[in-house]
């Protein structure tokens, strides 16, 4: 049997707790603009300009800070994997 | 004092903002940022451009671009058409056409001068991901055609300028002759404040477009601004999730191996702990 190690068991519960956190915020928030943008027709409106407002953005302008989340992204993957030896 | 020379002081007087869009309509891209002096020379450098170009030959470009134009365009008007225009299948385009549409972007051509080479400077002066750009669309709007209309879309119509403003306007002498002379001259008046209502509308809706692409132009910016802020914060977040999985992952190589049982009672926990600790024993992170 493993002997208790309160390290681990403190990330294990930050990793619960934050992912959790993470999600459910999102999630609200993606809840809340969705409801406002059914809310009525003008706000309807409002929401479909949105849409094409994001759809026009041009990704190059972030090409540097994508990049960057990219390298972060699989140095976090990496460094996870390395705990498995 | 002659209308050029009222043009010019008019244009030095300007302030910047109204410069940019001038030379917008003039086809320029010109950048906000750039000094006013810098904005009146490439404004008074076009405006020469334009005077040295033949109409004609800017007319050829629209036609063979297939832009909406009336036969009586002008200068300016044209030119911003022409600006807009990025195709470059240049064998159907006139010679004259082609030396105007070289020089319009900006490239140096001369009357007499081979074709080739000014098709060559044209296909140079392209940038790499406006070529991409286009092929891509072509071959998109190829595919697209075809399954639409079942062919390749490459046969066209003759082309036809736009209606002329002016054209069957009956004049007032044809208005007396259907009318009679009161009927004649009302409905000539009633013309006359048609045309009047019709060009301050025109002008209204001119104002509300500039107004609405200012307003679009200003809500990009703010997504622009909300979308780096976004990915500042996802940044941070990462920063933050690496330095602990750093810290986690050194803790893992470093941390005390189980306490020591007494040899002569389990030998089996002895043959155990003489293996050193192995990172790979470790709990994953989540668990």
């Amino acid at each position: 049997m493993d002997e208790f190690d309160l390290f681990v068991w403190f990330r294990w519960l930050l990793a619960t707790v934050c992912t959790v956190y993470a999600v459910v915020v999102t999630g609200r928030s993606l809840w809340g603009w969705l409801t406002y943008f059914g809310s009525s027709r003008q706000t309807a409106i409002l929401g479909r300009y949105t849409l094409v407002l994001l759809l026009r953005m041009r990704s190059a302008r972030f090409a540097g800070e994508l990049l960057q989340i990219a390298v972060l992204s699989a140095m976090l993957l990496a460094l996870v994997c390395m705990h498995h030896g | 004092m002659d209308n050029g020379t009222k043009k010019t002081q008019a244009i030095s007087e300007l302030p910047a903002d109204e410069l940019v869009r001038y030379g917008s309509e003039l086809g320029l891209e010109l950048n906000p940022e750039m000094g006013r002096g810098e904005l009146l020379r490439l404004v008074r450098e076009r405006q020469e451009l334009l005077l040295e170009l033949d109409r004609e030959a800017m007319l050829d470009i629209a036609v063979w671009a297939r832009h909406p134009v009336r036969k009586s365009a002008g200068k300016e008007e044209l030119a911003r058409h022409i600006a807009t225009i990025k195709k470059m299948e240049v064998q159907t385009l006139g010679d004259r056409g082609l030396v105007a549409l070289a020089r319009l972007r900006g490239l140096v051509a001369r009357d007499g001068e081979p074709r080739n080479v000014i098709e060559a400077r044209l296909r140079d002066a392209e940038c790499f991901w406006d070529r991409v750009r286009r092929q891509r669309r072509k071959l998109v709007g190829s595919l697209i055609t075809k399954a639409i209309t079942g062919s390749t879309g490459e046969e066209s119509e003759a082309y036809r300028f736009l209606p002329e403003e002016a054209a069957g306007v009956p004049s007032l002498k044809e208005h007396i002759a259907e009318e009679g002379v009161v009927g004649g001259i009302a409905r000539k008046l009633r013309g006359v404040a048609d045309d009047y209502v019709r060009e301050k509308l025109d002008e209204i809706e001119a104002r509300i477009d500039r107004k609405l692409d200012e307003i679009d132009q200003r809500l990009a910016e703010w997504r622009d601004r909300e979308m780096a802020n976004r990915l500042k914060i996802i940044k941070i977040t990462l920063v933050a999730s690496v330095i602990v999985a750093l810290l986690s992952l050194i803790y893992t190589y470093l941390r005390p191996g189980p306490s020591r049982p007494d040899p002569a009672s389990q030998p089996a926990a002895e043959a155990e702990w003489s293996s050193p600790p192995r990172a790979c024993e470790a709990p994953p992170l989540w668990v």
